[in-house]
């Protein structure tokens, strides 16, 4: 029978992988190999994809992926009794002790150290590299966060004893095989010319058999390697029991239990880095083989067959690309033996002869296929490895199946539930949005007072002039007026980071999978659109997790529809001006619109240029962890510096460009002759003070209507007029629709600007507005923003031209400019198309 | 002219040089983090 077929709550062992090509590579190397045992979790709603465990971690599967994997039920099988092996005695084993956790003083360390070391972080996603990385550098040098969520390489410094160490986080991988780009980046970094002196292993300790999968690959290219045995603290809680100095002296590799989170075990950590580099540097025996005098490898023994045949095709490889190393060889005759066309095409395009060594490959494949009766070959090296853990485990590790009733499992029982998963998923994303616009308006108003006192205080210190004009009207309601909506934007990255950190995002890909597997996406595809909620940059590149190239590209292109938060500041001014009591709910409609139109575009381009190459969607679904404040603040603080820093720079400029161009050109005459009308009305003696008063300001009114139509903005507002006017837009709206092509929140500073601009300040700045909003009027006196307009512009501003670096981002990633340009396009044409439908419609419903 | 009249100039100025300085960057980025690894994610066009 195979994996489908079983029952919720049913347990059965691993019989064998059907199915060919990298689905079946990265399946067996998630640990679905001959004779391990895999229960059923839980279904997702709609019934795929499927929650399952094995090897005490937690993955998800779809339904049809399932079913090529054979099992046999844990039921049909007589087990036999395992007394013969000798369990490891309990009271024996090793418990780090308080000094050996203690973490990284700064201030014991001297400032310039003298020596060099570098090292990189290597180990499964999820497994805490980052938290090291941070805890190790964050807190003592300048961290190069090079654009990429997950997947470029991060830079860090800390000095430690004699030694400036370098840092380096690698992306996450489950194994060194060319599954994923990222995958790829890692090994072509531990073996090309910036080669680490060291790699720091970090492994997830509460999932240890699969985690030291990678290990065992990272061990056999020859590399040094200190393992950190991290969450040492949820492994103890577990009442598991690990002899780790012995699994560290039966795999060679160093082994140092950490708490990253807190940062303890790191001293110890770094200590043994700089004991290892020393031994290297020093030639000690016990690191080095006698024979090359570079770094024991670790052998897998891979049976006797398929041991014959690397040792012919190592002989081979020296023999004819004169590679001396027998480890190097030995590396590459091990994964030709594994079909890895990655290093099959390097060794054809570097070397002549590569060509007859992928030829005696193919024999050697076939001879074996021959003698083992078909009998798979990647199949027996991944058992062979995953053999080897075992043994390596039996010796010093004893399991308790203690996560049966865990809080993860009750947890997922509920959200990840048949009927309840996507009300609660929907239930959480109204949340965010409800508390983003409400818990937001309180300092958000705090904010806008104090704009409005800097705007007035200047406004009393400067004498009149064109200079207090650009401070006050051009920059303080330009950048002020986008500025008072930080509260909102760190509220949003406070419910993000949430997510991300406590697991749940893995959940709602996990939930969502059929429904995007059925829209032309996959699974994985969630996760950067809902990060695109917070800034579609990063959710572009994070992309790069997605193994199918196409389904990469069809994420990238639909991500821009996933409001990002430079667009919330628009929809918090509308949406508040006109739908005050329900705002909360059209801010909720408008992100789910966006998701809505997403989800349709993808099927779309998936049914038309992106045909085929549907991609498994294997997933790991993390234990539930409460986030530290100390990450989500971090989260948070980066945000905020990022939204200040557009400020000071994007919107400063776009706001002292729009002032320019609504400013000039001067309209002396007309000036003069408000001027002169505002005179004779003060001297009208029949007038009451209050009817002055109205007449001096409709008479200011209609100065500032006309200078505004004759200034150069105004111009370039009526010249695109036409194209908008369908949709009930007029040229304010065209205006600040254009200037909003360089980031999004230039629409709202726009919208301060040609709004607001008159001097008069009896309410805070996005009062003032929020009320000009509610109260213009078009030539013929009927509003300009009626609900249904305003709706209409934020689709607009949702669906139309995602920002300058959003653009940059997809053409790089995609490899083609061509993308960047379809997606300008597209978006632009469906933006017009959509809000004229809105438009048309309601006006006549 | 109005000394205010100068330094608007001045200001408007400075934002022209920065956008033509931001369009440059746009077609013409800085790699000097040296962040390519050549994992061919961005179709090996770094």
């Amino acid at each position: 029978m195979n994996l489908s077929e079983l029952k919720i709550g049913e347990k059965a062992v691993i019989v064998h992988v059907n199915g060919t090509g990298q689905f079946r590579k990265r399946i067996l190397e998630m640990g679905f190999v001959h004779g391990k045992e895999v229960t059923v979790i839980q279904g997702a709603p709609m019934a795929d994809p499927i929650h399952y465990r094995i090897l005490g971690y937690d993955v998800s599967l779809r339904r049809a992926d399932a079913e090529l994997i054979e099992v046999r039920p844990l039921s049909a099988i007589d087990i036999v009794p395992t007394d013969t092996i000798q369990e490891p005695k309990l009271d024996e084993l090793p418990c780090p002790s308080q000094e050996s956790l203690r973490p990284i003083d700064n201030k014991e360390q001297i400032k310039h150290p003298s020596k060099r070391l570098r090292v990189a972080l290597v180990g499964n996603p999820n497994c805490g590299k980052t938290s090291l990385f941070n805890q190790a550098s964050g807190a003592n040098e300048h961290v190069g966060n090079y654009s990429g969520v997950t997947v470029e390489r991060k830079v860090g410094y800390i000095n430690f004893g004699d030694y400036r160490i370098e840092l380096i986080d690698l992306p996450g991988a489950y194994s060194l095989s060319p599954y994923s780009p990222e995958e790829v980046y890692i090994r072509n970094y531990l073996t090309g010319a910036e080669r680490p002196d060291i790699v720091l292993n970090v492994l997830d300790t509460t999932n240890l058999e699969r985690n030291l999968y990678l290990t065992i690959q990272v061990k056999e290219l020859g590399v040094p390697v200190v393992a950190a045995l991290n969450m040492f603290d949820e492994f103890s809680e577990r009442k598991e029991y690990l002899n780790y100095p012995r699994l560290s002296r039966l795999l060679g590799i160093p082994m140092i239990p950490t708490i990253c989170r807190t940062g303890l075990g790191l001293h110890a950590l770094f200590s043994e880095l700089i004991e290892v580099w020393e031994g290297i540097q020093n030639e000690d025996e016990a690191l080095l083989h006698p024979e090359t005098g570079k770094i024991r490898p670790l052998s897998v023994y891979y049976g006797h067959s398929i041991e014959e045949s690397i040792a012919t095709l190592v002989e081979k490889i020296q023999l004819h690309l004169a590679i001396t190393s027998t480890i190097e060889a030995r590396h590459i005759a091990v994964k030709l033996m594994e079909r890895d066309n990655d290093i099959a095409h390097q060794l054809m395009d570097r070397y002549s002869k590569g060509a007859f060594i992928i030829s005696a490959r193919d024999y050697e494949l076939k001879r074996l296929a021959e003698e083992l009766n078909g009998a798979d070959t990647e199949e027996l090296m991944t058992d062979a490895r995953y053999g080897y853990i075992a043994g390596a485990l039996r010796e010093t590790y004893k399991r308790r199946n203690t996560r049966e009733d865990s809080l993860t499992d009750k947890i997922d029982h509920w959200v990840t539930h048949r009927y309840l998963g996507f009300p609660i998923f929907l239930f959480l994303m109204y949340l965010m949005f409800e508390a983003t616009f409400t818990l937001g308006a309180y300092p958000m108003d705090w904010i806008d007072a104090a704009v409005k006192w800097l705007g007035s205080w200047v406004s009393t210190q400067m004498s009149d002039g064109p200079l207090k004009d650009l401070i006050v009207d051009g920059i303080i309601a330009g950048v002020g007026g986008v500025v008072v909506f930080l509260p909102n934007i760190l509220i949003l990255y406070f419910f993000i980071s949430m997510f991300e950190d406590t697991g749940y995002m893995a959940r709602a890909a996990f939930i969502m999978d059929k429904l995007m597997h059925r829209m032309g996406l996959h699974g994985k595809s969630f996760i950067p659109l809902i990060m695109g909620f917070g800034c579609n940059v990063p959710a572009v590149m994070a992309t790069r997790t997605i193994e199918s190239r196409k389904s990469r590209i069809i994420t990238m292109l639909v991500l821009p529809f996933m409001s990002c938060s430079a667009r919330l500041p628009v929809y918090l001014l509308l949406a508040g001006a006109l739908f005050a009591d329900k705002a909360g709910l059209v801010l909720f409609a408008l992100y789910i619109i966006g998701v809505g139109i997403a989800i349709i575009s993808a099927r779309v381009l998936r049914a038309t240029h992106f045909k085929g190459e549907d991609i498994p969607f294997v997933m790991e679904l993390p234990p539930y962890r409460m986030p530290t404040s100390r990450a989500i603040l971090r989260h948070m603080w980066t945000r905020a510096e990022q939204y200040l820093h557009k400020m000071g720079t994007v919107i400063l400029l776009a706001s002292i460009i729009i002032w320019g161009l609504g400013y000039f050109p001067r309209q002396e005459e007309a000036q003069v002759a408000m001027e002169q009308q505002i005179e004779v009305v003060q001297k009208n003696t029949t007038l009451t003070a209050e009817a002055k008063q109205d007449s001096i300001a409709s008479l200011k009114y209609q100065y500032n209507q006309y200078h505004q139509e004759n200034s150069w903005i105004g111009r370039m507002g009526k010249s695109v007029e036409p194209i908008i006017a369908p949709l009930g837009f007029d040229w304010k709206m065209g205006i600040s629709l254009l200037s909003g092509l360089a980031a999004k929140e230039v629409v709202v500073s726009t919208l301060g600007v040609i709004y607001t601009g008159d001097g008069d300040d009896s309410d805070t700045a996005v009062q003032k507005l929020s009320t000009r909003i509610a109260a213009e009027k078009r030539a013929d006196g009927s509003p300009s923003f009626t609900p249904l307009v305003g709706f209409g512009f934020m689709l607009f501003v949702l669906i139309y031209f995602p920002c300058v670096a959003t653009i940059i981002a997809i053409a790089r990633e995609s490899g083609s400019w061509r993308w960047g340009i379809f997606s300008i396009i597209y978006s632009c044409s469906l933006a017009w198309l959509i809000a004229l439908l809105v438009y048309q419609i309601g006006s006549r419903l | 002219m109005n000394w205010q009249y100068i330094i608007v100039i001045l200001i408007g100025i400075a934002c022209i040089a920065s956008v033509v300085h931001r369009l440059w960057r746009l077609f013409y980025p800085k790699d000097d983090a040296n962040t390519c690894g050549g994992c061919k994610a961005c179709g090996g066009k770094k």
